[in-house]
């Protein structure tokens, strides 16, 4: 399934890749930097297959770019509050509104936009210090903000979606870990959830059960400067079957001669 | 390969109300994709003209630089007029003059504020001007910023 494949970032040449899955085996590399390859962070999905990423750019402002789908192509750009933003991450809620989460590494903030806006409708202090990935778990009844925390201690923390409820949830880590990017899987929370981190030097991304630290696979990946990690979301193949549908419906509605 | 110059113009969606690029009409960020070597280079720094418009800088194919020249908004460029681009292109002139390798800074600064002697290996590690890994002098010409320009 096209959704499951995943997407890393690599920091040093600004190439993103996407993976077969959860394997080491690159489908597709893309150039995603515009000028600064060296200073690119999160990475996310919109719902319109639209690909996001935040790059720390010149004081003060400092920029979230979008893309025409999984291209090099800037769609557009916008300047985000934050001092060091890292992570990025967009939700479509179950009242159908679109937000954009970005985290600031230097002030250990999260920031609620609405859509790809620089009006923020929600900001919360994470509580930790250096905060890199956000991601949203899609759960339909209740939405939830995931954040990613770098502290030593290898810890996650999530939130209730506007922040207003505090942290709901603290899992940490067997090992004092590096945690960089964050993603999870559609669906609701049980389903896989992407880690990428570091240890002991060697870049890996983790699928765990949910929000738990229940290890499901670790792969290694070739970039030495992993930071980012999203699930790849083909709007073109779900368009597709979408068309499919249709015109088996159709077949099926064609009366009988 | 060549250079192409691509014109777009910023305007406001119809239907999410946010900010977008219009590109040419003959313009497919999909086919170019497969056939563009290096980035895409945008001056984000520079102010749009009165229009809206803005450029940018990708090194393509013979093939499809070919097809996208013969649209008014994108044309191939000589090396010179690119070296001009870029030397105009505030965003590019406005890039660190390093590149740094955040992994072998860290470890070399933990080093220095435990008392350790760097050896030579590691002392070139943070000299811009040598190949090592660590910190490295930024270059700004067309090779190193779109890709080395070749037959194709």
């Amino acid at each position: 399934m096209a959704h499951q494949d995943i997407i890393e970032f690599d920091q040093a040449d600004g190439n993103a890749r996407r993976h077969d899955g959860a394997t080491a085996t690159i489908l597709e590399t893309v150039s995603i930097q515009a000028v600064l390859p060296n200073t690119v962070r999160g990475i996310a999905f919109d719902r319109l297959g639209n690909f996001h990423y935040v790059m720390n750019f010149f004081a003060p402002a400092k920029y979230v770019y979008r893309h025409v789908g999984f291209t090099s192509t800037v769609d557009s750009f916008i300047a985000t509050p934050s001092n060091g933003p890292y992570g990025v991450a967009w939700m479509k809620r179950s009242d159908h509104a679109n937000y954009m989460y970005t985290t600031d590494a230097t002030t250990d903030s999260a920031y609620v936009h609405q859509g790809f806006t620089t009006t923020i409708v929600a900001s919360w202090a994470t509580g930790k210090t250096l905060t890199l990935g956000i991601s949203i778990d899609e759960n339909p009844i209740i939405d939830y903000a995931m954040i990613e925390h770098d502290n030593g201690n290898g810890g996650a923390v999530r939130f209730l979606w506007d922040g207003t409820g505090g942290p709901i949830d603290t899992i940490n880590y067997a090992f004092k870990f590096y945690g960089l990017g964050s993603a999870w899987e559609d669906g609701n929370e049980d389903n896989i959830r992407l880690t990428s981190f570091i240890f002991l030097g060697v870049r890996y991304i983790r699928r765990s059960q949910g929000f738990t630290t229940t290890l499901i696979s670790d792969t290694t990946v070739a970039s030495a400067t992993l930071i980012g990690v999203t699930f790849f979301e083909d709007i073109s193949v779900r368009a597709g079957t979408r068309r499919q549908r249709q015109v088996k419906s159709l077949i099926r509605r064609k009366p009988r001669c | 390969m060549q250079y192409l110059l691509i014109e777009y113009v910023k305007s406001i969606s119809t239907t999410t109300r946010g900010s977008e690029f219009r590109y040419p009409t003959t313009f497919d960020a999909q086919e170019l994709e497969g056939e563009r070597r290096g980035p895409i280079l945008y001056d984000f720094i520079k102010p749009l003209d009165a229009s809206n418009r803005g450029q940018c800088l990708v090194l393509v194919s013979d093939r499809l630089a070919a097809k996208y020249d013969r649209d008014s908004a994108m044309r191939i460029i000589t090396d010179a007029e690119a070296d001009a681009w870029i030397a105009a292109n505030q965003t590019v002139q406005s890039m660190s003059e390093y590149r740094v390798d955040q992994d072998t800074v860290q470890a070399l600064q933990l080093m220095i504020a435990s008392g350790r002697t760097l050896s030579s290996a590691e002392l070139d590690m943070i000299d811009p001007d040598h190949p090592r890994t660590g910190i490295r002098r930024a270059r700004r010409d067309r090779d190193s910023l779109l890709g080395i320009k070749g037959p194709g």
